[in-house]
């Protein structure tokens, strides 16, 4: 798997560079426009995995590069594997990147004149918790996104998965509203959502990470019986 | 003489295409050809023997093992192939530095130095983009990749086509280089049947999904010839051969006839007044798959 993972962050070596400097310079405009760190922060977090999962994805469909893969010393599942591993380290890296991003805004805006920027992007008035809460926010979408796209991607490829992506997780989105606006459900979440943010958080890293597994699991078996 | 790699009897259908009882070997010390026109196989059955597709029936081995059973020692048996495919197929936004960064990821026995020697010989620079190279420079690279990590075992599919017939003499230099470890061996698939003049050992033919012929490249090329026929011998050739009628194969040629004919002199001895000339793989494999029996 360690080969499947090096493979995909190689591939994604050479833009990332480009990815993170356009995201940084995107965000710091949201934020002077929202007049908020924590808007920035959820563009810096979210843009570069999403563009990173799609991208990554359509590579494997360019000349024949997923045929060649499977010469090489690579497991099927392993690819699979691989690639859920190599979202997460993207994943990750987004997080570090939007936090330092939010710093350096925040210090930015603290040595500007004052009146000059909104008092919401400075770093002496941030809301740190929030922002982690945001960060945190972010991830989870990230995670469940790719736990929804990943099986269908590995499984249609880049081109047929695309569409139906789009289907099924508008179907999953409006099954969860479903559920949380429902009477059984509603209180439970009301609950949920009024405790302390870490909890909700750490809760919801739980589910999220045992989603994520599941449908690396899965991916790894649709993987292995398509035709490439 | 150990296999390297086995066919027996592998079949694998596909909406409106069907391989159907291929059997071939690829033992160690030899060079096997696989030519047939397009669409006839040959990726297919290259598929199948590397384990990436999963066969109706039959038996695969690669280096001892069944590529699709497999499992994780599949990962050890690739450590032991180089493949290259008819395309470079190395993502664009790397570059070529990037592609011994990979090697050296996936493979045990990288030899990054054997990598960067064949880059200079190729003129590769360490920097270029994927996406600059030319189809000629790509295959170059993929070729470069396959050799640096040591291989036991080439399969290459169209590995020459797009390469200048400069570079391709090269190709087929380092390729004779390989080859003289005794235990090495190569499956090469290729419409360029003179480079499989020059370094094959045995030539088989895949025409719709089947095998055409498997023989030597000396019963092809030494012993096999086109007798130059006109139109009034064949009737004469027919009867008097020595093989079964329906053995021969002809094709119309002009006024005259081309007949393929196992064995050249024989032939000539028989009918000495019909000149004979010695067949190319080419020759052999059109009159084989394009003629009409004699």
């Amino acid at each position: 798997m360690k080969a499947m993972v090096f493979s995909d962050l190689i591939t994604a070596r050479n833009s990332l560079g480009a990815l993170l400097g356009i995201t940084v310079f995107v965000a710091a405009f949201i934020a002077v426009g929202s007049g908020t760190l924590l808007v920035a922060a959820a563009c810096m977090t979210a843009m570069v995995p999403f563009m990173y999962l799609f991208s990554i994805s359509a590579y494997d469909e360019q000349n024949g590069w997923e045929r060649f893969r499977l010469t090489l010393p690579i497991s099927r599942r392993q690819v699979a594997y691989g690639r859920y591993l190599s979202m997460l380290i993207i994943t990750g890296i987004a997080v570090i990147v939007s936090l330092l991003g939010c710093v350096a805004l925040g210090l930015v805006a603290d040595v500007l004149p004052a009146g000059m920027v909104a008092e919401g992007l400075m770093l002496s008035h941030a809301d740190v918790e929030a922002i982690l809460v945001v960060v945190m926010a972010v991830v989870l979408m990230l995670l469940f996104s790719a736990a929804f796209t990943l099986p269908l991607v590995l499984r249609f490829g880049m081109t047929r998965g695309a569409r139906i992506v789009p289907v099924v997780l508008m179907l999953a989105l409006s099954a969860i509203m479903v559920l949380a606006g429902s009477d059984a459900a509603a209180p439970g979440v009301q609950e949920l959502l009024s405790g302390p943010h870490a909890l909700i958080m750490a809760g919801a890293f739980i589910v999220m990470l045992v989603l994520y597994g599941a449908s690396a699991w899965l991916s790894g078996r649709l993987y292995e019986h398509r035709d490439i | 003489m150990d296999v390297l790699m086995r066919a027996v009897d592998v079949s694998k259908r596909y909406d409106g295409f069907m391989l159907d009882d291929i059997s071939l070997s690829v033992p160690a010390g030899t060079v096997v050809g696989l030519v047939g026109s397009n669409g006839s196989g040959k990726t297919t059955t290259i598929k199948a023997l590397l384990g990436m597709i999963e066969v109706d029936g039959g038996i695969i081995e690669l280096l001892g093992c069944d590529p699709v059973a497999a499992g994780a020692q599949l990962d050890a048996v690739k450590q032991r192939v180089g493949v290259v495919l008819d395309t470079c197929a190395f993502p664009v936004t790397m570059r070529v530095r990037d592609v011994a960064t990979l090697g050296r990821g996936a493979y045990a026995h990288w030899d990054g130095a054997r990598f960067v020697q064949l880059c200079e010989r190729f003129e590769l620079a360490a920097k270029k983009p994927v996406k600059d190279l030319s189809r000629g420079m790509g295959m170059k690279l993929t070729l470069a990749f396959a050799l640096a990590h040591q291989p036991q075992v080439l399969v290459l599919d169209e590995a020459t086509a797009g390469l200048d017939p400069l570079a391709r003499e090269e190709v087929l230099d380092i390729l004779c280089s390989f080859m003289e470890e005794q235990d090495h061996a190569i499956l090469m698939s290729t419409h360029i049947t003179t480079d499989l003049e020059r370094i094959a050992d045995e030539v088989v033919c895949i025409a719709d999904g089947r095998i055409a012929f498997r023989l030597s490249k000396e019963a092809i090329c030494d012993e096999a010839g086109i007798a130059r026929c006109r139109a009034a011998d064949k009737e004469r050739i027919a009867s008097a051969s020595v093989l079964p009628r329906g053995a021969l194969r002809m094709m119309q040629r002009g006024m005259g006839i081309d007949v393929l004919v196992p064995d050249r002199f024989a032939f000539g001895r028989t009918f000495p007044d019909i000149p004979v000339d010695r067949a190319s793989i080419e020759d052999y494999m059109t009159i084989a798959l394009k003629g009409e029996a004699l």
